[in-house]
C-alpha cells in the first residue's frame, strides 16, 4: 500500500500519497495540534494521489476548529479531482453529535423510569382489561378456529413441561417433610402436608409461571411485532378492532388452559408425594390415598382452580397491554417482551398473597 | 357545502413527533371519484398526512374530514363503519405475516361481508390475478419479493371496492412495467368501480399518467394543489426541482468545502 508521506515546511504541510480513510488520521493528527494554536495553515495538495471522504473530512474538520481559534486552513496546488471532490463536500451547519449515555447515566434513567413505567403498564392492562371484558360480551365472531389453535399452543403443548415440573416439586416438598416429620413418627401426615401445598399453592403458581414464561412471553412478542410492522394500524384502518380481534381468542383460550394444566399440574404433584411416601417412608399406597382423601376438601381444589383464572387473566392483560403499547423498533419489542414477563410474575404473586390472605380470614 | 364532494380534507393540519414538527398547517382536498396524487420528497410528511385522514395519527391542531366524519374525535364505532368502506395500501404492505397472501386478501371479505365462502375465494383469485399474483396464493408474505407483498397489499386494501382507497407508494419497488400495470389498475378502480384513490408517489411517469389532481408537500406543507398542468405550470422553484428532478441548488444544504479552504487571493 502507498504511504502517506508529510512534510511540514513552515505554516505549510506537504501532503503526498493517498489521503483515504485509511491514512487520514495522520493528516488530522498533524492538522489538530496546529490548528488549536491559532493563526493559518496550508496544506499542499499537490503530492496527493488520492483525496477521498475521509481526507476531505480532516480537512473540514481542520477549517472549523481553526475559525474558532481565529485562524484558517487553506489548501494550495489541488489537481482538477481534487477540486471535485471539495465542491461536492458541503458543509451542513454544525450540530454536535449525540452520543449514547454512558452505563451508569443508562442504570440512573433506568431506575428514574421504573416507577413510571409501572405505573404505565397497570394503566394499559386497566384499559386492555376493560376492553377485553366489553368485547369478550360480544363473543368471537367467527374465530373458534383461531381460539382453538391458541388453546393447543398456550394449553396441550405446554402440558408436559408442566407435568414434569410438578411431579419434580411433589418429591422434592415430600422429601422435605418426610425428613421432619418422620422424627416425631408423623410420617403419615406428609400425604395432608403435600396434598394442601400442591392443590392450594404450589399447583396453580407453578404452572402460571411456567405459561408466564412460555405463553406470556410469546404474547407480548408476537403482537409487539405486529405494532412494528404497523399489522396492527391495518387492522384499525380496516375497520377492525385489533382488541376484539387479537386479545379476545387468547383470552378465552388462556382462561380454558390455565386452569385444565392447573388439573395436570395439582395430579402430578400429588403422584409425587405419593412416591416418596411408598419408597422412602413405606407407607402402603392405600394408605397415603386414604389419608390425602380424608383430608382433603373440595374446597382446596376449587380455591386453586379460582386462582388459577385470575392468573390466566393477568397474564393474558399484562402481555396484551406491553404488546401493543406503541413501539419504535425491534429492540422496544424485546424490551416490552421481559417487562411483560416480569411484571406479570410480580402481580401474580400480588394476586396469589391476596387471595390467600382472604380467604384464610375467611375460613378463621 | 362544498364538503359533499370530497371523500376526505385537511384543514390546518399540524402534527409534531416530539421537537420536530412534520405537518404544518396543511391544507388538502380529496375530491370524489378522481385520483388525487400527494407529491414531495422524501420526508416531506406524505405517509403522516395520510395516517391523519386515516385516524391513525391524531393531529395537534386543525382539523380532518374522511366521508364527511371527523375520524379522530368520533366515537369507535362510528369510526369503524366509515373505515369498512376505506381501503389503506401501507407503504411497507402491512401484511399479516401469520397469514397467507390469499388469507390476508381474504380477511376484509370475511370481517364485513355475509358473502359464501366459494364467492369470498373467487374474488381472492381474480384481484389477485389482477394484480399479477395468481401463483402466490398460497404463499406467506415473507415468502414474497418486496414488489410482491406491495401488489398483494393492494390486493387486501381494495378487494371491498372501498368508497376511498389510500395507496402509500404503490409502484414504489416496482419494475416498470409491473408499475405501469398498478396505475391502470388504479385508473380502473376510479373510472369503473368508483372509487376515489389518494395515492402518495415519487414518480413522475407514474403522475402523469393516472393524476386528476395533485397535492404537493414540501417540509410539510402544502405549497400547491390543483390540476396537474396547473401545478406543473407554476413557477415556484420547489416545483420546477421537482418537476425536472434537478437537485436543489448546494446552498440549501450546505458550503461547498473547497470555498471554505481556497485561499483568499484566489477566491473566484
Ligand atoms: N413515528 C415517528 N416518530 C418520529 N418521527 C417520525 C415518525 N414518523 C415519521 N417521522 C418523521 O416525520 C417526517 C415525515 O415522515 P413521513 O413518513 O410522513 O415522510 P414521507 O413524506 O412519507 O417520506 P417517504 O417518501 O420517504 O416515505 C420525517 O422527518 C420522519 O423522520
Ligand atoms: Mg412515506
Amino acid at each position: 500500500m502507498e504511504q502517506l508521506r508529510i512534510e511540514t515546511d513552515g505554516d505549510t504541510l506537504r501532503v503526498r500519497g493517498p489521503l483515504t480513510a485509511e491514512t487520514a488520521a495522520a493528516l488530522w493528527r498533524a492538522l489538530e495540534a496546529r490548528v488549536a494554536e491559532g493563526g493559518d495553515v496550508t496544506v499542499d495538495l499537490s503530492g496527493v494521489s488520492r483525496l477521498g471522504t475521509a481526507g476531505a473530512a480532516a480537512l473540514a474538520e481542520g477549517s472549523a476548529r481553526a475559525r474558532a481559534a481565529g485562524g484558517r486552513v487553506v489548501v494550495a496546488g489541488p489537481r482538477p479531482e481534487h477540486e471535485e471532490v471539495l465542491e461536492q463536500v458541503v458543509l451542513p451547519p454544525v450540530r454536535p453529535h449525540r452520543r449514547r449515555a454512558p452505563f451508569l447515566e443508562h442504570l440512573g434513567a433506568g431506575a428514574h423510569g421504573a416507577g413510571a413505567a409501572l405505573a404505565r403498564s397497570l394503566r394499559l392492562a386497566g384499559g386492555a382489561a376493560w376492553l377485553a371484558i366489553a368485547s369478550a360480551w360480544r363473543g368471537p365472531r367467527g374465530r373458534f378456529a383461531e381460539t382453538v389453535r391458541h388453546l393447543v399452543r398456550f394449553g396441550s403443548d405446554g402440558a408436559p413441561v408442566v407435568v414434569t415440573i410438578a411431579l419434580l416439586l411433589g418429591l422434592a416438598l415430600a422429601f422435605q417433610a418426610a425428613y421432619q416429620l418422620r422424627q416425631f413418627g408423623a410420617s403419615i401426615f406428609v400425604a395432608n402436608l403435600v396434598a394442601l401445598s400442591v392443590l392450594r399453592e404450589l399447583g396453580p403458581v407453578m404452572t402460571a409461571v411456567v405459561v408466564i414464561g412460555r405463553s406470556g412471553s410469546s404474547i407480548a412478542a408476537e403482537l409487539g411485532t405486529m405494532v412494528v410492522r404497523e399489522e396492527v394500524d391495518a387492522l384499525e384502518v380496516m375497520g377492525i378492532d385489533p382488541v376484539q380481534y387479537l386479545v379476545v381468542p387468547r383470552l378465552y383460550a388462556m382462561t380454558i388452559a390455565v386452569p385444565a394444566l392447573t388439573v395436570f399440574a395439582d395430579a402430578a404433584g400429588l403422584l409425587g408425594g405419593l412416591l416418596i411416601g411408598v419408597t422412602y417412608l413405606d407407607i402402603a399406597p392405600q394408605a397415603y390415598l386414604q389419608q390425602t382423601l380424608r383430608f382433603v376438601v373440595p374446597g382446596d381444589l376449587l380455591i386453586g382452580l379460582f386462582k388459577s383464572v385470575l392468573f390466566a387473566w393477568v397474564i393474558v392483560f399484562v402481555a396484551v397491554a406491553y404488546g401493543l403499547a406503541p413501539k419504535s423498533g425491534p429492540d422496544t419489542v424485546g424490551r416490552a417482551t421481559t417487562a411483560s414477563v416480569v411484571t406479570s410474575i410480580f402481580l401474580l404473586v400480588l394476586v396469589d398473597t391476596t387471595v390467600t390472605t382472604l380467604h384464610t380470614i375467611w375460613l378463621t | 357545502m362544498a364538503d359533499v364532494d370530497l371523500v376526505a380534507w385537511a384543514r390546518g393540519l399540524d402534527l409534531a413527533f416530539g421537537e420536530r414538527r412534520v405537518l404544518r398547517g396543511v391544507d388538502a382536498d380529496f375530491p370524489r371519484g378522481a385520483i388525487t396524487c400527494v407529491l414531495g420528497g422524501s420526508g416531506s410528511g406524505k405517509t403522516t398526512l395520510l395516517k391523519c385522514l386515516v385516524g391513525l395519527l391524531a393531529p395537534s391542531a386543525g382539523s380532518t374530514a374522511l366521508l364527511g366524519l371527523d375520524i379522530v374525535r368520533a366515537p369507535a364505532a362510528e369510526r369503524e363503519a366509515v373505515l369498512r368502506r376505506v381501503g389503506m395500501l401501507f407503504q411497507q404492505g402491512a401484511l399479516f405475516g401469520s397469514m397467507t397472501v390469499g388469507e390476508n386478501v381474504r380477511l376484509p371479505l370475511e370481517q364485513h361481508t355475509r358473502l359464501p365462502p366459494a364467492l369470498m375465494d373467487r374474488m381472492v383469485d381474480l384481484r389477485l390475478a389482477q394484480v399479477g399474483l395468481a401463483d402466490a396464493r398460497d404463499r406467506r408474505p415473507s415468502e414474497l419479493s418486496g414488489g410482491m407483498q406491495k401488489r398483494a397489499a393492494l390486493a387486501r386494501a381494495s378487494i371491498l371496492d372501498p368508497e376511498v382507497l389510500f395507496c402509500d407508494e404503490p409502484s414504489a419497488g416496482l419494475d416498470p412495467v409491473v408499475s405501469a400495470g398498478i396505475d391502470e389498475l388504479l385508473v380502473f378502480f376510479a373510472r369503473r368501480l368508483h372509487v376515489s384513490v389518494v395515492a402518495i408517489t415519487h414518480e413522475l411517469s407514474s403522475v402523469e399518467r393516472i393524476a386528476d389532481r395533485v397535492v404537493m408537500l414540501v417540509g410539510g406543507e402544502v405549497i400547491a394543489q390543483g390540476a396537474l398542468d396547473e401545478v406543473r405550470a407554476s413557477p415556484d422553484p420547489r416545483l420546477r426541482e421537482f418537476f425536472e428532478r434537478r437537485p436543489p441548488p448546494t446552498e440549501r444544504l450546505g458550503r461547498p468545502l473547497l470555498d471554505e479552504l481556497r485561499p483568499r487571493d484566489a477566491r473566484r
